[in-house]
C-alpha cells in the first residue's frame, strides 16, 4: 500500500533513481554534495541534513543544510580527523537532535574506506518506518560515495593524462629543436628514426632513415666507451662521418630505452666550438712559435708550415718573393706524406707558373690580396701537374680547397703562404681565410723583427769593428809619439836651461799624450769587452793598497779641481784574486769620475769587508745624477749630463762595472740631483784558506 | 852572455821603428831595424853578430810575426835570441805565449817601459829562453 504512496516506497525508488542520474552529471564534488544534501531534505521531508567527508590528503568537508549552518559554523572542525564517535557526537548537537531517536546517521564507504557520513534528523512524527528510513539513507549515502568515487578516478586519470601530455610536448620540442640531433637506434645499431637536427648534421634523408640502411657505427667514429648495462652513460665526445664524407665533431650523449629495447642518442654538433677553439690555439701557437724564431727567415716560415699541417690545411707552402719578383720561390713546405704531392711539388719546381696567370700565386702577389677557393680552379691546379693532359696530382692526392695569402710588409708583397685542405674536410670559409690572414700578418711581423734586429745587429758590428780598428790604428803613432816626446823630455832639463816655456809645453804634451793613450784604451776596451774578449790575468793583492796608489795618482789633479781626497782603511788586508791592471783601471775610471762632476767639493774614499766580499765607496758631494739617468749611467756612451758640459766618451762607468761583474762583484750607485753621489764596488774576497795557500805559493 | 848589446827592431811602420831604434841608441844599445819578417830574417843570416834581443810587431806585411817566430826558431843559431812582442793586439800576453817570447809590450808604452823591459831580455838572452816565465807590461 505504501507503495503507491506520495512518500511511499515506490516515490522514493523513483527519487532516488532521478537523484543517481542527477549525481552522474555532477562534475566536482561539492556539486555532489549539495545535491545529496538537497535531495535528502526532499525525501525526508526535513530542513535539517548534514554530510561529512574525508579529504583525500586529511581533514573533513562538511557540507549542512541551510537551516542547520549556524550549528555547523560553532563545529570546529579541525579536531576531527575521524570519522569518530566524536564526530558523529559532533554533528548531532550541530544538527540540533537531542534524542538519538530523531538522528539518522549512515556512513559512505568510497574506495573500500568509511570515508563519510551522511546525517539526518527525523520529524517526531514521521510516516516512515525506521527501517525505511535507514534504507533510504543508506541508499543515498552509497550513491554519493559512488559518485564521489568515480569523480576522484577520473581526476586521478586527467591528471596522469595531462602529465602525460606535457611529458610528450617536453620531447616534441626536444626532437624539434634545431640545436640537438636525436637518434634512436636498435641494440644492433640499426638507426630507427631520427629528428630533422641530427639528418641536416649528418646529410642524410628521412627516407634513408626510414629505409632502415643506417648504422650508427658506420656513421660514427667510436672514441667513447661501449654502450653496456649501465643505462646512462656520461657524454663523450666523437666523429660524425657525413653523407659527403666530412667529419664533423660531435658530442654524444645516450640513454638505455629497456623497455623499448633501444638507445636514445643525442648528438651536439662541436664543429664551431672546435673551430673556434682551434683557431685561438692555433693563433696562439703561431705567435709563440714566432716569439722563439731564429732570425732565419726560412727556419721562421718552416716552423709556420709545420705548425699548420695538419691540423688547418693538409698542404702549406710558404714562398718568399724577392724586391720586384713575379713569382715566389718555396722555402717552407709541409704537407702529408703523399707520393703525388711530391710528384706535384717538383713539376713546381721545374716548371714555375706563368706570372701572368689570373688565379694562384702569381695574382697573389701582383695584386697583394688574398685569394679563397672553395674548389680549387683548374689553373691553380696547373701549377701542380705533371704532365699537361694527366689530371691534377693535387686533385687526385684528394685535396679540394684553397686559401692563398700574402705576407705584406710596408705594402709591398714579401711572401705567400698557400694553404690547401683535402676533400674529406670542411672546405675553408672566410672566417678561415681572416684567420689565415692574421698569421700572415704576425708572420709579416716577425719577419720585420727579425729583418730590424738583423739590421741592428749588423751595424753594432760595424761599429764596434770600427772602433777596434780604429784603435788598434791610433796606437801606433801613439807609440811614436810617446817614445819621441818621452826621449825629448829627458833632454829638458839641458834644454830648460836655455828656455823655461819648453819645460812647460814639453808637461803639457805629455799630459794631452796620457790623455789621447786613455781615451784609444777605452775605446778598445770597450769593443773588447762587447766581442766578449776581455780576459783576466789574476794575482792575489791587497785593494786597500791599490787604492792608496790610485789616490796618489790623483792628487796633482784633485789639487788642480780644487778637491779634497779623504780616504779611510780598515787595519787589515783586503786581499782577493783578481787582474791588478783591470780593477785599477775601474777604481780610476770611478775616481776621475767623482772629481769630474765634484763641483770641487771633497771626495772621500773608504774601504771595508762585508760578508766575504772588499766593500770600496767613493762619495762626492757634486753635482749628482738625476733619477732617470741612474738606470743607465752604467751603459756604454751614456753619461747623465749634456754632452757639451763635460767632456769624455762616456765609457768609463761602463767598463768599471764590465770589469768589477768579470770578477763576480757588482757596482751600484746611490744619488739626489744636487746631493752628490755615491758608487760603492763589491768585490769578493779571498776565502781565508785560499788566502793562506796563495801566501804560501808566493 | 855576450856584451854586443845588439837589438833588431822588427816593424813595418817606419817612423816607430826608427823611434825606437834612436831611444835604443840613447841609452847605449846597438839598434838594427827590418821592416817586416822576412827582411829580419835575411837581416839575421847575413850579419856574422846575432842580436840578443828581438822587438817583434806581429802584424806586418810580407811576413808576420807568427810566422817568423816559427822560421827562426828552426835554426838553432838563433836560439839563443830573447824574442820581445811589441803589439797593440787585445790578447798580447796569450800571442806572446805563442811565439814563446820572454816579454810582451804593449803599444803605446812609455820609454821607461821599453828599456826596462829591453834590459830584462838581454839578461835573458843566452839561456833557455823558452823555459823562462815571461815578463808582461
Amino acid at each position: 500500500v505504501t507503495w503507491l504512496q506520495p512518500n511511499g516506497r515506490f516515490h522514493q525508488v523513483r527519487r532516488l533513481t532521478e537523484v543517481t542520474r542527477a549525481l552522474t552529471y555532477a562534475l566536482s564534488a561539492d556539486e555532489i554534495l549539495e545535491l545529496t544534501i538537497e535531495e535528502t531534505a526532499q525525501l525526508f521531508n526535513t530542513e535539517k541534513v548534514a554530510i561529512g567527508v574525508m579529504k583525500p590528503r586529511g581533514g573533513v568537508w562538511l557540507r549542512s543544510s541551510a537551516a542547520v549552518r549556524n550549528g555547523f559554523q560553532r563545529l570546529e572542525l579541525e579536531r576531527f580527523n575521524a570519522l569518530d564517535e566524536d564526530f558523529v557526537a559532533g554533528i548531532q548537537a550541530a544538527l540540533g537532535a537531542e534524542k538519538s531517536s530523531s538522528f539518522l546517521a549512515v556512513p559512505m564507504v568510497i574506495g573500500g574506506d568509511v570515508a563519510g557520513l551522511l546525517a539526518v534528523t527525523r520529524q517526531p512524527h514521521s510516516e516512515m518506518a525506521p527501517e525505511d528510513a535507514e534504507w533510504l539513507l543508506t541508499a543515498l549515502a552509497d550513491q554519493a560515495a559512488v559518485s564521489l568515487e568515480k569523480l576522484r578516478l577520473n581526476q586521478a586519470a586527467a591528471t596522469a593524462q595531462k602529465a602525460r601530455r606535457e611529458r610528450e610536448e617536453q620531447f616534441q620540442s626536444l626532437y624539434n629543436s634545431p640545436l640537438i640531433g636525436l637518434v634512436f637506434k636498435s641494440r644492433n645499431g640499426k638507426i630507427l628514426d631520427a629528428n630533422d637536427a641530427f639528418l641536416s648534421l649528418a646529410g642524410y634523408s628521412r627516407a634513408e632513415v626510414e629505409a632502415r640502411s643506417l648504422q650508427w657505427d658506420v656513421l660514427t667514429v667510436r672514441r667513447g666507451p661501449r654502450l653496456d648495462a649501465a643505462a646512462r652513460l656520461r657524454p663523450f665526445e666523437s666523429e660524425l662521418i657525413r653523407k659527403d664524407g666530412q667529419r664533423v665533431e660531435i658530442l654524444v650523449g645516450t640513454a638505455r630505452l629497456e623497455e623499448q629495447e633501444r638507445d636514445l642518442m643525442f648528438v651536439v654538433d662541436l664543429s664551431a666550438q672546435k673551430k673556434a677553439e682551434a683557431s685561438l690555439r692555433l693563433l696562439s701557437e703561431t705567435s709563440k712559435a714566432l716569439l722563439g724564431a731564429s732570425l732565419d727567415y726560412e727556419a721562421l716560415f718552416r716552423s709556420i708550415a709545420w705548425l699548420v699541417v695538419p691540423r688547418f690545411a693538409e698542404w702549406c707552402a710558404i714562398e718568399t718573393v724577392d724586391e720586384g719578383a713575379t713569382i715566389g720561390r718555396h722555402v717552407a713546405i709541409e704537407h702529408l706524406n703523399s707520393p703525388d704531392l711530391e710528384s706535384a711539388l717538383e713539376w713546381r719546381r721545374r716548371f714555375p707558373p706563368d706570372p701572368r696567370s689570373k688565379v694562384g700565386v702569381a695574382e697573389v702577389i701582383r695584386s697583394g690580396r688574398s685569394q679563397l677557393h672553395q674548389e680549387i680552379p683548374d689553373t691553380f691546379l696547373g701549377e701542380y701537374v705533371c704532365e699537361a693532359d694527366q689530371p691534377s696530382e693535387l686533385r687526385k692526392a684528394g685535396l679540394r680547397s684553397a686559401l692563398l695569402v700574402p705576407i705584406l710588409l710596408h705594402g709591398k708583397v714579401v711572401g705567400v703562404i698557400t694553404l690547401v685542405r683535402a676533400s674529406s674536410r670542411a672546405r675553408f670559409n672566410v672566417k678561415e681565410l681572416l684567420l689565415a690572414e692574421e698569421i700572415a700578418r704576425r708572420v709579416a711581423s716577425a719577419v720585420e723583427n727579425a729583418r730590424l734586429y738583423r739590421h741592428a745587429q749588423e751595424a753594432i758590428g760595424l761599429r764596434d769593428e770600427f772602433l777596434s780598428v780604429a784603435a788598434h790604428e791610433l796606437k801606433t803613432p801613439l807609440t811614436t809619439l810617446q817614445l819621441q816626446l818621452d826621449a825629448l823630455e829627458r833632454s829638458i832639463p839641458r834644454l830648460a836651461a836655455e828656455d823655461e816655456k819648453i819645460g812647460r809645453r814639453m808637461s803639457s804634451a805629455t799630459r794631452q799624450m796620457d790623455r789621447l793613450t786613455r781615451l784609444v784604451e777605452d775605446l778598445l776596451d770597450v769593443s773588447r769587452i762587447t766581442a766578449g774578449r776581455m780576459t783576466l790575468h789574476r794575482e792575489s793583492f791587497d785593494l786597500a793598497e791599490l787604492v792608496q796608489d790610485v789616490v796618489h795618482q790623483f792628487e796633482t789633479q784633485a789639487r788642480n779641481v780644487g778637491s779634497l781626497i779623504e780616504a779611510d782603511w780598515p787595519p787589515e788586508p783586503l786581499r782577493g784574486n783578481w787582474d791588478r791592471a783591470r780593477i785599477e783601471q775601474a777604481i780610476v775610471n770611478i775616481v776621475s769620475n767623482a772629481l769630474k762632476y765634484g763641483a770641487g767639493k771633497p771626495i772621500r774614499i773608504s774601504a771595508s769587508s762585508t760578508d766575504g766580499m772588499a766593500r770600496l765607496s767613493v762619495r762626492d758631494q757634486g753635482i749628482g745624477i738625476s733619477e732617470d739617468a741612474l738606470g743607465r749611467i752604467f751603459d756604454r756612451f751614456e753619461r747623465a749630463v749634456p754632452t757639451q758640459h763635460y767632456g769624455g766618451l762616456g765609457l768609463g762607468l761602463f767598463i768599471a762595472r764590465q770589469v768589477v761583474q768579470a770578477h763576480g762583484g757588482d757596482i751600484h750607485v746611490a744619488s739626489r740631483p744636487g746631493r752628490g753621489a755615491e758608487f760603492v764596488v763589491y768585490l769578493p774576497l779571498l776565502a781565508a784558506a785560499e788566502e793562506s795557500a796563495t801566501e804560501r805559493l808566493q | 852572455m855576450s856584451e854586443s848589446r845588439r837589438v833588431l827592431v822588427v816593424d813595418d811602420d817606419p817612423d816607430l821603428r826608427s823611434a825606437v831604434a834612436d831611444a835604443l841608441e840613447d841609452a847605449g844599445y846597438r839598434p838594427l831595424t827590418a821592416e817586416h819578417g822576412r827582411a829580419a830574417l835575411d837581416l839575421l843570416q847575413r850579419s856574422r853578430d846575432v842580436p840578443e834581443v828581438i822587438l817583434l810587431d806581429v802584424m806586418m806585411p810580407v811576413m808576420d810575426g807568427f810566422t817568423f817566430a816559427a822560421e827562426m826558431k828552426k835554426n838553432p843559431r838563433w836560439a839563443a835570441i830573447s824574442l820581445v812582442l811589441f803589439t797593440a793586439h787585445a790578447d798580447h800576453a796569450r800571442v806572446a805565449e805563442a811565439v814563446q817570447a820572454v816579454a810582451s809590450l804593449r803599444k803605446p808604452l812609455k820609454l821607461n817601459q821599453l828599456l826596462a823591459v829591453v834590459e830584462l831580455a838581454m839578461r835573458f838572452s843566452g839561456t833557455e829562453a823558452a823555459a823562462s816565465p815571461g815578463v808582461h807590461s
